[in-house]
């Protein structure tokens, strides 16, 4: 309040220029920290609408998105023995695609107008880029999984053709369908996704791939698929659950550090995002992983129903993990003092003042529980093969 | 035309407020604030017994749709329903709304709502149907004391800013803009609010806040981050593939010479 005082006392200056003083005076109003004041606790914010319907759409995108980019990457540099990963990645794609969008449409207030959103495109607007990448998606998607089925039957020359030319475009928009929800949400005024920003759309990316190699995974375990099968995508998944797992870790440490997120630290969010992208998503998938990784390639070193509870998990840990950063969402947007605090100009004197970012956050502890299970899996795994010999 | 419904009505705090907040059937709303003690009346202390002649101890302000002049919630519409008008205000066109509700956390300002019953977002539109017909909106032709004031934005924003002036040299040294160009509630990319007020407290008195950021600005960076972390992953995945393909390749000539 001195500030404003001392503003209001340059009179002369006042007179003289007028709007430079009150530029002046205004700015020093907005850096005055934040005294933790609210009106009667009444949020300034409007809740978002998303459901549940809306993390299970974020899930199967996500899964399709990382199927399609998974599907050409084998097609083009695996070779006709990977065939079946292939078609299994198109299915997928067309599948979870297919569900995304009808759960999308389904959460909308007046479904009838879903089309509308074809109307144009607006490049300010998550949504709309994502709606733009997903239809075309959805469609060439489809096509490509028809084109296999149709191959696997026999039935004609051009469906080996078709698969490819609708896959290929759809791998590529696929990128985008497994990464745009981060976006979608960072770019909102929810402190807890908007704190998280610019991490939420590359962990999407990553939990994209490391899950649809964990449904790819599923299929060759059930199939009893040839174990150089079986070893390709259990390296897909122990690099991209890595990026995965650090990418989490990064957005973890920023909600345990941001005074924006206070309220995530105390509820029961914090551990049940832990259990579902620490846990389920990260230390028993990676540690199945680098186990059968260092038990070697040319056999088997985990009983195969062990071999799929890694894969299973990380897949149940995928759609835990939407619903906790939906709901958590919600509930962050009616924490006046988290907005507040995340609606402040930077400014050094703020930095310097201690405050809940000083929490000792549990980051170290994440890191070293999932750096301690691949290398407990990699020792188990390499014990197992000289037994085997 | 029928009015809108009133909403839950119930008095918030020690104050007046019976409505609390603009939701999307409520697109006026007043915030009243008693200062006395430590903080807005809530925070305890003892209420004056003495004032100075014609001052009181509470805040008032009347809130409403800022109508920025870079909107969030019009940025973040993918359908196109939400435009900017001839007049420089934003509409939502109730006919093209399909209730996605992504403007809702779009607007830094909690102002834009879902009305469950119809299924579309709705906010104040500045009366832009008496605009058209070129009368003022409604609430500033009803305010009886001319708080609310409608008008060209450049000539507004001078006679606030000569306002405040007078203020300060009263002795209102606190008097101050919020959402006038450069001040708070204008940074983050949104530049200017159409809708400004003279206030006297800090803004999150008035649950308004400082320095709210546009979410567009961060569209770009963020996707781009995210598509280059998956090119990466594809890369080194397309490696594995590779390899593993070429092992196996190896292996099976090894196995079945040509010779």
């Amino acid at each position: 309040m001195a500030a404003l005082v001392n503003v209001a006392m340059r009179e002369d200056q006042v007179h003289r220029d007028d709007t430079r003083v009150h530029l002046a005076q205004q700015q020093e109003i907005a850096l005055l920290p934040y005294s933790g004041i609210t009106y009667y606790d009444i949020a300034p914010l409007k809740p978002t609408a998303y459901k549940w319907e809306t993390a299970a759409a974020f899930f199967c995108n996500n899964i399709a998105g990382g199927s399609q980019v998974l599907a050409l990457i084998i097609e083009q540099m695996g070779g006709p023995p990977n065939r079946c990963l292939v078609r299994t990645g198109r299915y997928l794609a067309a599948g979870g695609g297919i569900v995304g969008t009808a759960l999308l449409i389904s959460e909308l207030h007046t479904r009838q107008r879903w089309f509308n959103m074809l109307r144009l495109y607006k490049r300010t607007s998550p949504m709309s880029i994502g709606i733009w990448c997903i239809t075309p998606f959805v469609a060439g998607s489809t096509l490509a999984a028809l084109g296999e089925a149709a191959r696997a039957r026999g039935h004609g020359k051009s469906a080996p053709l078709a698969a490819k030319v609708f896959g290929m475009p759809a791998a590529v928009l696929g990128t985008v369908v497994m990464t745009y929800m981060g976006t979608e949400l960072e770019a909102t005024h929810v402190p807890l996704w908007a704190v998280a920003h610019p991490w939420l759309a590359p962990f999407y990316a990553a939990s994209g791939i490391s899950g649809a190699a964990a449904a790819l995974q599923i299929q060759a375990e059930t199939s009893a698929a040839p174990l150089t099968q079986r070893s390709m995508l259990n390296r897909i998944a122990l690099i991209s659950g890595i990026v995965e797992t650090t990418l989490a870790m990064r957005i973890a440490q920023r909600w345990h550090a941001a005074p924006a997120a206070g309220f995530f630290r105390g509820s029961v969010y914090n551990g049940l995002f832990c259990l579902a992208v620490i846990g389920m998503g990260s230390i028993v998938p990676l540690m199945i992983n680098a186990v059968q990784e260092a038990g070697g390639r040319r056999r088997n070193v985990i009983d195969p129903r062990l071999r799929l509870i890694g894969p299973a998990l990380k897949l149940a840990g995928g759609l835990l993990r939407d619903l906790v950063m939906i709901y958590a969402g919600k509930q962050s947007t009616n924490q006046p003092r988290d907005y507040f605090q995340y609606a402040q100009l930077p400014s050094p004197q703020r930095a310097q003042k201690p405050g809940p970012s000083a929490e000792p956050a549990p980051i170290a502890h994440f890191g070293l529980a999932v750096g301690a299970a691949v290398l407990a899996g990699a020792v188990l795994g390499w014990r197992l093969q000289k037994r085997g010999r | 035309v029928e009015p809108l419904p009133a909403d839950d009505i119930r008095l918030s705090g020690t104050s007046y407020d019976n409505t609390r907040h603009l939701s999307a059937t409520t697109w006026r709303h007043v915030a009243f604030i008693e200062k006395f003690g430590n903080g807005n009346g809530n925070g305890g202390g003892a209420r004056p017994t003495r004032l100075k002649p014609f001052q009181s101890n509470w805040l008032m302000m009347s809130d409403v749709c800022k109508h920025c002049r870079r909107a969030g919630c019009l940025e973040a519409c993918p359908t196109g329903a939400l435009f900017r008008t001839e007049f420089g205000t934003v509409v939502v066109q109730q006919d093209i709304c399909n209730g996605c509700a992504y403007c809702v956390p779009a607007c830094p300002f909690g102002v834009i709502a879902l009305n469950m019953e119809s299924g579309k977002a709705y906010k104040c539109t500045l009366c832009y149907d008496r605009l058209k017909g070129g009368f003022e909106p409604a609430c500033a032709k009803t305010c009886p004391t001319n708080s609310i004031q409608f008008g060209e934005i450049g000539e507004l924003v001078g006679r606030a800013r000569r306002r405040v002036e007078r203020l300060h040299q009263l002795g209102v040294a606190s008097a101050y803009l919020y959402g006038a160009p450069g001040g708070p509630g204008t940074t983050g990319g949104i530049e200017q609010l159409f809708c400004f007020s003279l206030l006297l407290d800090r803004p999150e008195t008035y649950n308004l806040p400082v320095a709210p950021k546009l979410p567009s600005r961060r569209v770009k960076n963020s996707l781009g981050v995210g598509l280059l972390t998956a090119a990466a992953i594809a890369l080194a995945s397309a490696v594995v593939v590779g390899t593993t393909a070429g092992a196996a390749r190896k292996e099976r000539r090894r196995a079945w010479p040509l010779w």
